[in-house]
C-alpha cells in the first residue's frame, strides 16, 4: 500500500460521513403536501373536494395519477444505489395493470360518450391550465428530488434522472388535480400525461450531469 | 471451493466491520478501509488491463475509497458488501476512462498479440476486442462475464446482483464464453 492511500484512509477514518437528511418516500410525501397547500392557497380546490364529497370520477382520476406517482417514487430508492438491480415481477405487474386500467377507462369513455364532447374538453381553459401547473410543480419537484439524489450514488444516472422526472410529474399531477374539475380519462391522459412525459424527457436530458458522483 | 470459502470469510469480516462502523466505531472503519484497499486495487487493475492503464489503478482505488466514504449509507445490508464496493469501483473506473477518452485497444495492438495467440479459448475470448465481443452476446451474459473475468467478482456476488441462482450464472458464463470462442474462430477464419 502506498503512503498516499494510507494517508487517505487515515483522513477518511477520522472524517464524518455525510448522510442524506431524508429518504425519498418522506421527501415525496412532503412535496405532495407542499403542492396541495400551494393549490389550496393560490388557485383553490374544486368544490366537491372542499365539501368532502368528491365524485366517483375524482377518485378514478386520483387512482390513475397516484399509480404513476407511486411507480416513480418507489423506484427512486432502488435507482439511488450503485448496484443496478433487475426490475422485479411485482413492479412489472403493477405497470401493466396501470396501463391496462388506463386504456380500459379511455376505451369505455369513447364507447359511452360522444367523441365531440370528449374533444371539446381540450378547448377548455383547463387544458392549458393543467399543462402549465403540472409543469411548474414538476420542475420544483424535480429540483428538490435532484438535490436529494446527489446524496446517493445512482448506478445509472440516466435512469435515475428519468425516474426523478416521473416521480416529480406524478407528485405535481396529484397536487394540481384537486383543483382541476375535469376528470375525463382521455383528458387526464393528455393534460397530465403530456407534462409528465415532458418532465421525464427533460430530466433525462438535463439531469444526468448533476447526478454524477 | 477453497476460494469461495475464503471469499465468504472476507465477506463476513467486511460486513461485521461495516456494522461496527455504522455504530460509530472509527477504529473498525479504518480497518475496513485498510482491508478493502487491496481488494479494490485488484479490481481496478483487472478492469484497466484491457485498456493498458494498470498504472492508474492506485488513482482509481483512492477515488473508490473516497466514494465509499461519501456513499456508505447507500450500502444495502441485504446484498454482499464486496459486490457493492466493486460496483462503486467500477463506476469510478468508467468515469476515469470517459474523462480520459480511453477507447478499447484492438487485437492489432502488439501488447495483446501474445495473449491472442494463447490456445486457451477463455483467455483468447476475453482479450480479443473485448467490448465488441461482449456487447454481441445476449444481455446480461456480456456484463456477467466482464464482472467475473475482468473485475474479479464471485459467482455469489453476481447471482445476488442479477437475482439469479448460482447454477444459472455458471450456465450463462459457460455458454457465453463458448459463443465468444466460436465468434473469434469464425472471424479469424474469414
Amino acid at each position: 500500500m502506498t503512503l498516499r492511500t494510507d494517508d487517505l484512509i487515515q483522513i477518511l477514518s477520522q472524517s464524518p460521513r455525510p448522510h442524506p437528511p431524508f429518504g425519498f418516500l418522506l421527501l415525496s410525501f412532503l412535496l405532495m403536501a407542499a403542492f396541495l397547500v400551494m393549490t389550496m392557497a393560490f388557485i383553490g380546490i374544486r368544490p366537491d373536494v372542499v365539501a368532502l364529497a368528491p365524485s366517483g370520477s375524482f377518485y378514478q382520476k386520483t387512482f390513475l395519477l397516484a399509480g404513476i406517482m407511486t411507480m416513480g417514487v418507489f423506484s427512486l430508492s432502488g435507482a439511488a444505489l450503485p448496484v443496478e438491480r433487475a426490475r422485479g415481477p411485482v413492479s412489472w405487474a403493477a405497470l401493466i395493470f396501470l396501463v391496462l386500467v388506463f386504456l380500459g377507462l379511455i376505451g369505455r369513455e369513447w364507447m359511452v360518450s360522444a367523441p365531440r364532447d370528449i374533444l371539446n374538453l381540450f378547448f377548455l381553459p383547463n387544458f392549458g391550465f393543467c399543462l402549465f401547473h403540472v409543469v411548474l410543480y414538476g420542475v420544483v419537484g424535480a429540483a428538490v428530488l435532484t438535490w436529494l439524489m446527489r446524496y446517493y450514488a445512482p448506478a445509472n444516472t440516466e435512469k435515475a434522472a428519468r425516474l426523478i422526472g416521473l416521480a416529480a410529474g406524478g407528485l405535481a399531477a396529484i397536487g394540481y388535480s384537486v383543483h382541476c374539475p375535469v376528470d375525463s380519462p382521455s383528458f387526464v391522459a393528455v393534460a397530465y400525461g403530456l407534462p409528465i412525459f415532458g418532465l421525464l424527457l427533460a430530466c433525462r436530458l438535463i439531469l444526468p450531469r448533476f447526478l454524477n458522483w | 471451493m477453497i476460494e469461495n470459502k475464503k471469499t465468504s470469510d472476507i465477506e463476513i469480516r467486511m460486513r461485521s466491520l461495516v456494522m461496527e462502523t455504522r455504530f460509530g466505531n472509527k477504529s473498525s472503519y479504518k480497518t475496513l478501509l485498510a482491508e478493502l484497499a487491496p481488494i479494490l486495487r485488484k479490481s481496478a487493475m483487472g478492469g484497466l488491463a484491457p485498456f493498458s492503464r494498470q498504472a492508474h489503478a492506485e488513482d482509481i482505488t483512492q477515488e473508490a475509497l473516497l466514494a465509499i466514504h461519501l456513499k456508505l449509507h447507500t450500502y444495502d445490508e441485504s446484498m454482499p458488501f464486496l459486490a457493492w464496493a466493486r460496483a462503486v469501483t467500477k463506476h469510478k473506473m468508467i468515469d476515469y476512462l470517459r474523462r480520459n477518452k480511453v477507447r478499447m485497444v484492438s487485437i492489432d495492438d502488439q501488447d495483446f498479440g501474445e495473449l491472442a495467440d494463447t490456445a486457451n479459448p477463455e483467455v483468447q475470448a476475453i482479450t480479443y476486442d473485448l467490448k465488441r465481443l461482449l456487447d454481441s452476446l445476449k444481455p446480461p451474459a456480456g456484463q456477467i462475464i466482464y464482472a467475473m473475468k475482468v473485475e474479479g467478482a464471485t459467482i455469489r456476488e453476481i447471482s445476488t446482483q442479477y437475482n439469479m441462482t448460482e447454477s444459472n450464472i455458471k450456465v450463462i458464463i459457460h455458454r457465453g464464453l463458448q459463443k465468444l470462442a466460436d465468434k473469434i474462430k469464425g472471424e479469424t477464419q474469414e
